[in-house]
């Protein structure tokens, strides 16, 4: 900004200082703790706490730990499934509710609203249960039909907002040129949306990159490892964690595609955020 | 006529598939299983009330419900305060947007990174031998004292201040651009008539943003109520349920006792309190969101 007065300049000038101070502790526990991954025991700088990634791995405690290529392999998998599904099924939905007019409109609308605030993680129980009745439990593909489930409403929410903002014009003239319905969607409709569609694709992605609480409750004994429950596997026994530098090591290799994706998206995580996504939990 | 109705329910369906299936088919199933004593065995066995009763006979309940009070308000009181904090300090002191999203970005870091890392970080931060971090500083501080156990000694603490700090980000983000679309007009005029930058604050900020203060209330509020996830991942409920929240103990009920008919029935003690919750609220968000919506296209 330009045209700041002085007094402004200065009050800038504290802001940014309070802030700095404020954000400080953060950016140093940060810091500090994925900087343990690159040091061993006796302080030298090393990369054998990565050594999990290329094959099994021997802790001080004497325990070892299976290479992390199948857990990397299964969380890959699931995170692309759900992201797929979650962008295909929530453009459909969000497109019908936006656009098309139809008898249950308003109720689903309504629906919606309410969907989005519903507190899944306390249907879980249940949700077991139905698994069970469809022959998926204990099974990736179960799970992936469960986060997918949880999230779509959500996503649905924010993609008809940007349906919304679509002018009704811009659909007409694809009818009148001759489009279907469909194609006219699949042609010009669907281009106009596409900060929509990154936009959930991006929140799709952290979550079920890091999705906890379903794995541990819908995937019992340790046939499935993904990312999480690898992790959280080494540091559930209440004695103290192995070590931290390998527990360290492992969190970069988990964080490193969520950090790419961040950094190159603030915008719309940012902008998500206001259309009502449900943060990543 | 009819064809359109098909062509939208042709769209709606996969939508409408998943949400019969995991949601609308587990609230019923909760609600029936409820009145079960259905566990491990998976035997569906009606036993009226009785669960119901047990939640109002079991003395650990009482505890339960203070510690969930507890933490909700408090939490929710530093996840305002701080939220306003922010959003003033990123969208109206500081007009740089370079530092506006800098800011802004180090404080969603919690929010994007993995629960079980998150949880880590802070395991390890107030681990309770010289490892930890924050020992470490208070031993180079005062060599003489040995180590204190942070998460035994104050766990109701310690879980607050993990959730405030994850949950600052979505709050702060949603003020500070409510902040940034209030017309510059105002507080020229403010400052011309002498107001000072208090009285800005309290006099125009907040009262034109207040709807979306309202929104994060509700929006945190029924975070704090289910998502039981950090709190799992820190300190379980313990030590001696000391943090065990209502929605935590319905988990622990279900997938560690497996009474699920018992655990259930706390599930929709607590669904039911959600929704009243909803409906007190109002919806709020309809009118935020309307507006959220219109300033991404």
């Amino acid at each position: 900004m330009t045209d700041m007065t002085r007094s402004e300049r200065r009050k800038q000038n504290i802001a940014i200082a309070v802030m700095i101070l404020f954000v400080l502790p953060l950016v140093f526990m940060f810091i500090m703790f994925f900087g343990m991954a690159f040091f061993d025991g006796e302080g030298h700088v090393t990369l054998s706490n990565f050594q999990f990634v290329v094959g099994p791995m021997k802790l001080r405690d004497q325990t070892t730990i299976k290479p992390i290529g199948l857990a990397l392999r299964n969380s890959l998998l699931f995170t692309c499934l759900v992201t797929f599904f979650e962008v295909l099924v929530s453009m459909l939905a969000g497109y019908a509710l936006s656009r098309l007019h139809f008898p249950g409109r308003r109720n689903i609308q309504t629906g919606l609203l309410v969907l989005r605030m519903f507190p899944n993680l306390l249907l879980l129980i249940a949700v077991l249960y139905v698994l069970m009745v469809l022959h998926v439990v204990n099974t990736l593909r179960g799970v992936v039909l469960v986060a997918l489930a949880f999230r779509i409403p959500g996503s649905t929410f924010i993609i008809k907002n940007f349906f919304d903002g679509v002018s009704h014009d811009i659909e007409n003239s694809t009818l009148v040129d001759g489009c279907t319905p469909l194609s006219g969607f699949f042609q010009v409709i669907i281009h106009l949306v596409k900060p929509g569609i990154v936009s959930i694709a991006v929140f799709s992605f952290m979550s079920a990159w890091s999705n906890f609480i379903l794995f541990d409750t819908l995937l019992f004994g340790s046939k499935t490892p993904v990312m999480s429950t690898y992790i959280r596997a080494l540091t559930r026994n209440d004695q103290l964690i192995p070590t931290y530098n390998v527990v360290a090591a492992m969190g970069i290799v988990y964080m490193l595609p969520v950090i790419i994706f961040f950094l190159l998206t603030q915008k719309q995580l940012m902008e998500g955020n206001m259309g009502g996504g449900k943060g990543l939990s | 006529m009819k064809r359109k109705t098909v062509q939208a329910y042709t769209f709606l369906s996969p939508f409408l598939v998943l949400v019969s299936l995991f949601y609308l088919l587990p609230a019923i199933l909760t609600i029936i299983m409820s009145f079960t004593g259905l566990d491990a065995t998976f035997q569906w066995k009606f036993v009226g009330f009785s669960n119901y009763k047990k939640i109002f006979l079991d003395p650990n309940n009482g505890l339960i419900l203070a510690n969930t009070l507890v933490y909700i308000f408090s939490a929710m009181v530093l996840i305002i305060l701080l939220d306003l904090f922010i959003a003033v300090m990123t969208a109206y002191f500081i007009r740089s947007n370079a530092w506006a999203s800098l800011f802004k970005s180090i404080i969603m870091l919690p929010m994007v990174t993995p629960s079980v890392i998150y949880s880590i970080l802070w395991l390890w931060y107030l681990d309770a031998t010289e490892n930890g971090f924050i020992n470490k500083v208070v031993h180079f501080f005062r060599p003489s004292g040995s180590p204190t156990n942070w998460i035994a000694d104050y766990p109701m603490v310690v879980i607050i201040l993990v959730e405030v700090v994850v949950a600052l980000a979505y709050g702060a983000i949603i003020l500070s651009s409510a902040i940034r679309s209030i017309p510059e007009n105002q507080f020229r005029a403010a400052r011309v008539d002498g107001a000072s930058e208090w009285e800005i604050i309290r006099q125009i900020i907040i009262p034109n943003i207040s709807s979306h203060i309202k929104f994060v209330v509700m929006w945190e509020t029924l975070g704090l109520m289910t998502n039981y996830i950090n709190i799992m991942l820190i300190t379980n409920g313990g030590p001696l349920n000391r943090t065990e929240v209502w929605a935590l103990s319905a988990y622990h009920k279900a997938f560690v006792d497996q009474q699920y008919g018992y655990g259930a029935a706390i599930s929709v003690m607590l669904i039911l309190v959600v929704f009243m919750l909803m409906l007190l609220f109002g919806f709020a968000s309809k009118r935020v969101h309307a507006k959220g919506g219109k300033e991404n296209d």
